[in-house]
């Protein structure tokens, strides 16, 4: 059991003044199986009136409106994680045995699929993950957060985002249910993303970008069918002087406390 | 009825100035027309009509329950393998953001409409539509002017009121309400049906609301006014489809959607009719299944029957559907409003080739139906003299509130083109009246 400290701060900067911001944020840990979440503090600014919910999926959310005028927007959350091995242990939702509309397959995935061969006593999620892993460059600035698996994939570039719901699409094609999921690891950067696949009654990860296990020092955020699921912010809002650019500033610093 | 046939223009013209208008959106063009009103109505026998009516309760109820059943965490059907899962997930209308929301009384569809055809043996279900079902209101207004033309018609014989309607409606309103006032949500005057949702407030008392009319304040849902002081609402008759809903949780670029009107209503603070996410139970492959559906969740035989579905997904239907082809309507499990309805025998020899290498490829896609040669009604020809025999097909309106009522009347629909057996009104048809009649 190891504990970890945390603040991941995003900031959104307008260049004209916006007005009818409404957003959700799905940026709060929460305590499972083998993560406990303490110390938590939420900083949304400007400060404004927010309630908290679950989603469909299992995930925390914060929904709030700010309707008047303002150019910056940031969210902050602050807190300490205590985290065992990871092992999810939960009954198996089958929802995740299916595409969702980021993780469908091409061909192309299909055939590559076949084309790894996995026999029954592999460890497929991890021979899938690298495989992965393999084929893929990582590459910043050539997908965005609206990619779907099968972009990507034709691509062959893209971030941990893209290679999560590659991974994801994949085992689900070879009939694991994988689901998708967002968070930390340690170190100071951005969020990160990995996949869950299930087995035995539980949920373990991989992390095809750094050609991992998750075993140890994942915090996470939230999960899903696919990175919408569980966008750690989603937001609309409208202004009075035309088309508005936004400049976007992620920090995520996680620490071990010893 | 001779009256009411020589009135015809009349009518017409008074449903011209009340603005019953139909919208057509084709090859990218957007056209406003007069739905066209046919003065001869559809006559149901009270007695026929009773038949129908069981039929309608047992088979909306039990779509209910399927919807409950599937949104909810058990999904027993889907365990009892009655309905396979793949179906239900992969269904385009199945919105998983919705699992786990209970919504108020537990009823998903508040307002279905369910379209029969009556072939020589029997009525036939065609469809069952439980997300925004339109038209109630062209009858409704139909039958307040022929009152009006021909007041004798209705003295003479005994015909059910419909105008009931908004009574049904407005009273399943206060059966799921929250709390506050009930408003009827339109996306806009461009919609093809905005005369419907304006009429259908304007009838039941609710208040007629613009997207930018609402706004959820801490999980609850307002009606802004001029003077600030903002009116709680409680149920939101919504006349846009699920996508736009709520662009917190669907499509995130939707300017038509109430952001977080989806928070307020999964913490039961508004009721959404009909639910988000019955998209499930309307889908083409799911159809399949609502007979065995009734069966499963009621014990009952199902009371209406579904006109002959083949699943190419099962490969006894696979096969009978690569031999039969030519004498089956094949359908696009993806496409409404009479879209992607494709009869085989209409097709020629490489064309069919083509569509069974489609269908091989593609077996979730796709259901084919045996075609039913359901009756003709007669229609006045152009000159308002004649008639002519036409296709015609029935939408019957059931409202479930604390009770499951069927509306005695519906919307008729014909085909314009004689050779047609698609009645949908996006594809140009007309409707009639639908009198359910006393001997």
């Amino acid at each position: 059991m190891k504990t970890y400290e945390f603040e991941f701060t995003t900031e959104f900067l307008f260049d004209k003044p916006i007005i009818n911001h409404n957003f959700i944020l799905k940026c709060m840990p929460k305590n499972n199986g083998c993560q406990r979440i303490f110390d938590e503090k939420l900083t949304i600014l400007p400060s404004c009136r927010y309630s908290y919910g679950e989603d469909s999926f299992g995930n925390i959310t914060v929904s709030a409106s700010l309707p008047h005028e303002h150019s910056a927007f940031s969210f902050s959350v602050k807190g300490k994680a205590c985290l065992g091995r990871y092992k999810i242990l939960e009954y198996l939702d089958t929802i995740y045995l299916y595409p969702s509309p980021k993780t469908k397959l091409s061909p192309e995935m299909e055939s590559f699929l076949e084309g790894l061969k996995l026999d029954e006593t592999a460890d497929i999620p991890w021979a899938v993950s690298e495989a992965v892993a393999d084929y893929m460059t990582y590459e910043k600035g050539v997908t965005d957060a609206e990619t779907t698996a099968e972009e990507a994939f034709a691509l062959k570039k893209g971030v941990c985002q893209d290679y999560a719901q590659i991974t994801a699409a994949l085992l689900r094609k070879a009939g694991i249910p994988a689901r998708y999921a967002a968070g930390f690891i340690e170190g100071d950067g951005e969020t990160h993303a990995w996949v869950e696949y299930y087995k035995d009654g539980a949920w373990y990860g991989v992390d095809p970008t750094n050609r991992k296990t998750t075993d140890y020092g994942y915090i996470k955020l939230g999960h899903g069918r696919d990175a919408s699921d569980c966008s750690v912010e989603r937001g609309c809002f409208a202004s009075n002087m035309g088309f508005v650019n936004q400049e976007t500033n992620i920090s995520v610093k996680v620490s071990e406390i010893l | 009825m001779e009256l009411i046939r020589e009135e015809r223009e009349r009518v017409n013209e008074t449903l011209d100035r009340y603005g019953v208008k139909f919208s057509l959106y084709k090859n990218g063009k957007f056209t406003e027309q007069l739905f066209p009103f046919d003065a001869i109505p559809r006559v149901i026998e009270a007695e026929a009509f009773e038949k129908l009516e069981k039929g309608l309760v047992q088979r909306a109820y039990a779509l209910n329950l399927f919807l409950a059943d599937i949104y909810s965490e058990k999904g027993y059907i889907l365990r009892d393998k009655v309905v396979p899962e793949e179906f239900v997930y992969n269904a385009p209308g199945f919105l998983p953001q919705c699992r786990g929301i209970k919504p108020p009384l537990n009823i998903y569809n508040r307002i279905s409409g369910i379209d029969l055809v009556e072939a020589p043996d029997d009525w036939y279900i065609l469809e069952d539509n439980l997300r925004v079902p339109s038209g109630a209101s062209y009858p409704m207004i139909a039958r307040e002017i022929t009152r009006r033309v021909s007041p004798e018609t209705f003295e003479q014989n005994r015909i059910v009121d419909n105008r009931n309607y908004a009574n049904l409606l407005s009273k399943m309103f206060e059966d799921v309400n929250c709390g506050g006032i009930s408003v009827v949500l339109t996306p806009g005057r461009y919609n093809s049906a905005f005369f419907e949702h304006s009429y259908l407030a304007e009838q039941t008392g609710a208040v007629l609301a613009f997207p930018e009319d609402l706004e959820v304040v801490d999980d609850v849902v307002y009606l802004k006014t001029f003077n600030s002081r903002h009116q709680r609402v409680g149920a939101v008759y919504r006349r846009l489809s699920d996508d736009y809903m709520d662009p917190m949780v669907f499509v995130q670029n939707s300017v038509i959607g109430v952001p977080h009107i989806m928070e307020a209503y999964r913490k039961g603070n508004v009721a959404i009719i009909n639910a988000p996410g019955n998209g499930a139970a309307n889908d083409k492959g799911i159809y399949y299944f609502v007979p065995a559906m009734i069966k499963y969740y009621l014990g009952e035989e199902p009371i209406l029957k579904n006109a002959p579905t083949y699943v190419p997904y099962y490969e006894k239907d696979m096969n009978y559907i690569m031999e039969n082809i030519e004498k089956l309507v094949i359908k696009d499990v993806s496409e409404a409003g009479g879209y992607g309805v494709i009869f085989g025998r209409d097709l020629t020899k490489e064309k069919l080739a083509e569509l069974k290498d489609i269908i091989n490829d593609n077996p979730r896609r796709f259901i084919a139906q045996e075609i039913i040669e359901f009756l003709d009604l007669q229609v006045l020809d152009d000159d308002g003299v004649g008639t002519v025999p036409r296709k015609a097909d029935l939408r019957a309106f059931v409202v479930q509130g604390k009770d499951i009522k069927v509306w005695k009347s519906g919307l008729t629909r014909f085909s314009r083109n004689p050779d047609s057996f698609v009645v949908n009104s996006s594809q140009g048809g007309g409707f009639k009246d639908t009198w359910i009649m006393y001997r």
